[in-house]
């Protein structure tokens, strides 16, 4: 089977494993639903100052949620030992990291369109115009969250304190996506909006960076 | 200095026992001074954080050192 | 690397009195150059004789990090565990250096600008990156087996350094785009002063290289004792 191939049946897998329940979508989002309430209390929600601080708040949300979200992705496959049959399959193991990091992407994703509109109701920011530059931006910023959450979380499923730790490894290596993405969203909700291409590139390289590293280094940590 | 501070001391009063003041207006500034503290205060620091951490190096080395000598004796 | 003989005697010295001496020589010079040599700096006065430690001990710092990058790429490609335990040398040790220079760094500020702490693009990727590596630490003392242990902080290990320029370049890009309230350090720096500076990075060097060396032996220990462990619990059953 080829890479590909594997990766699409991986993600299949995933998918159907969560839509049967979706559980995890649905903590995901009354998670951020109550981070976006609370919020609104660490300052004053007024259209001008929501535009200053929101975009940050957004992320903040989002990578919050992507630490919370992205733990069962392997820790389910543990329960049964299941990661162990799919160790067993004829196929490139980068395939099954692949087909994982494929399925948090779309998870995650799927939460942040969900949470948009909800997210520009309660903070008075206007999205419609803007909404194909915020939709790249939210997606570069996903796919960046979604690959080293998805290997992370590999790495803190054979540790102890794993709820506690893949917070821990996550968000500090995600500090430059937080920055860029936050300064590109600012940069849309401004009024002349504008899209910085230096942020842009700077979430595509990191998506690139990481996906790179993932595919060099990410199989070690499947094997028994 | 502790002499002078309890008394209230205006300036005629003040004894410079150790020479301190003495030093402190010839060789530096008021501002100086400040600085020269916090100088002291970064090199201190400096030497202080080494000397923990080579303190718990020894510490857990000295503790596997133990248990080894622990272990081949249960050995035989 | 460690070799044979020194791990068969365990309690035998890690490192050579010569070497040791040579390293306080250094040390010794560069606080001369330092403290005294290097001429005062025209605005901020004695408190830029800091300097030299704290940027020096910065570069030494990366030098270290970057050594744990080495190590969890050879220890992937080799799965010889002395390579994990060059890396988890390296990070202790860069972590220490990373803690002298955050603070070193508000004690240089304080007189300076008055305030301790100010988010600077440098002080606050030097933060992110104590941060990161103080959680490679903790993350290997959450794994018991010794293998997986090596592999998973690896992995960690590479995605942290490779972290590293995307940490500066992020935080630079972020600090440059907004207003500064205290800004710049800048400026040429005078010979002596950059003579100065090359000396006492030396010298943090020879003491990262020292740090590292004694930290790996502990390491080596370890692994004996793990050894015996397993031995003894074979012995029983």
């Amino acid at each position: 089977m080829s890479l590909g191939h594997a990766t699409v049946a991986i993600l299949a897998k995933e998918l159907k494993t969560e839509f049967r329940s979706r559980e995890l979508l649905g903590t995901t989002i009354v998670f951020v639903l109550i981070v976006l309430v609370l919020f609104s209390f660490t300052f004053d929600p007024t259209s001008s100052e929501s535009r200053r601080f929101g975009p940050g708040l957004l992320w903040l949300a989002f990578l919050f949620a992507g630490s919370l979200m992205l733990q069962p992705s392997f820790l389910r496959e543990q329960t049964n030992d299941t990661l162990a049959a799919l160790r067993l399959a004829p196929i490139d193991p980068f395939s099954i990291l692949a087909g994982k990091m494929a399925a948090n992407f779309l998870f995650l994703l799927l939460v942040e369109l969900i949470l948009l509109p909800v997210f520009a109701v309660l903070y008075n920011i206007a999205i419609v115009p803007v909404l194909a530059p915020l939709v790249l931006v939210l997606a570069l910023g996903t796919i960046g969250l979604a690959t080293t959450g998805t290997v992370f979380s590999a790495v803190a499923a054979q540790a102890r304190l794993r709820e506690l730790l893949l917070p821990l490894l996550l968000l500090p290596v995600l500090a430059p996506v937080l920055i860029a993405s936050t300064e590109a969203t600012s940069g849309i909700l401004r009024d002349p909006s504008d899209l910085s291409p230096v942020w842009l590139t700077f979430l595509a390289a990191f998506d690139i960076i990481f996906l790179t590293a993932a595919w060099l280094f990410g199989e070690y940590l499947l094997e028994e | 200095m502790r002499f002078a501070w309890k008394h209230r001391a205006t300036r005629a009063e003040y004894v410079d026992e150790t020479g301190i003041e003495e030093f402190r207006s010839f060789y530096l500034g008021r501002e100086q001074m400040k600085d020269m503290k916090f100088l002291v205060a970064a090199y201190v620091a400096i030497w202080a954080i080494f000397c923990v951490y080579l303190f718990s190096v020894a510490r857990r080395m000295a503790s596997l050192q133990d248990d080894i000598r622990r272990l081949k004796e249960g050995g035989k | 690397m460690g070799s044979d003989s020194q791990s068969r005697t365990p309690s035998g010295a890690v490192i050579s009195l010569s070497s040791v001496v040579v390293v306080f020589l250094l040390l010794a010079a560069g606080s001369y150059g330092a403290l005294i040599k290097a001429p005062t700096e025209a605005t901020m006065g004695l408190i830029q004789r800091i300097f030299y430690f704290h940027v020096s001990s910065a570069w030494t710092g990366f030098i270290a990090f970057f050594l744990v990058f080495i190590g969890s790429i050879a220890y992937l490609r080799t799965r010889s565990l002395k390579w994990d335990w060059l890396s988890v040398a390296s990070a202790e040790v860069g972590v220490a250096f990373f803690t002298v220079v955050l603070v070193t760094g508000p004690i240089w500020a304080k007189p300076v600008w008055g305030i301790w702490w100010t988010w600077d693009a440098r002080l606050t990727s030097s933060f992110l990156l104590w941060v990161l590596f103080v959680s490679y630490l903790l993350l290997r003392t959450l794994v018991d087996e010794p293998e997986r242990r090596a592999v998973v902080a690896a992995v960690f290990g590479i995605f942290a350094t490779m972290d590293i320029p995307l940490v500066y370049f992020s935080i630079w890009w972020f600090r440059t785009q907004h207003p500064q309230p205290v800004m710049g350090k800048g400026g040429s720096l005078d010979p002596t002063m950059w003579w100065v500076l090359i000396l006492c990075w030396c010298a943090t060097l020879g003491v990262m290289t020292l740090l590292i060396r004694v930290r790996y032996r502990l390491e080596g220990l370890r692994a004996e004792v793990d050894a015996l462990r397993l031995e003894a619990s074979r012995n029983a059953r």
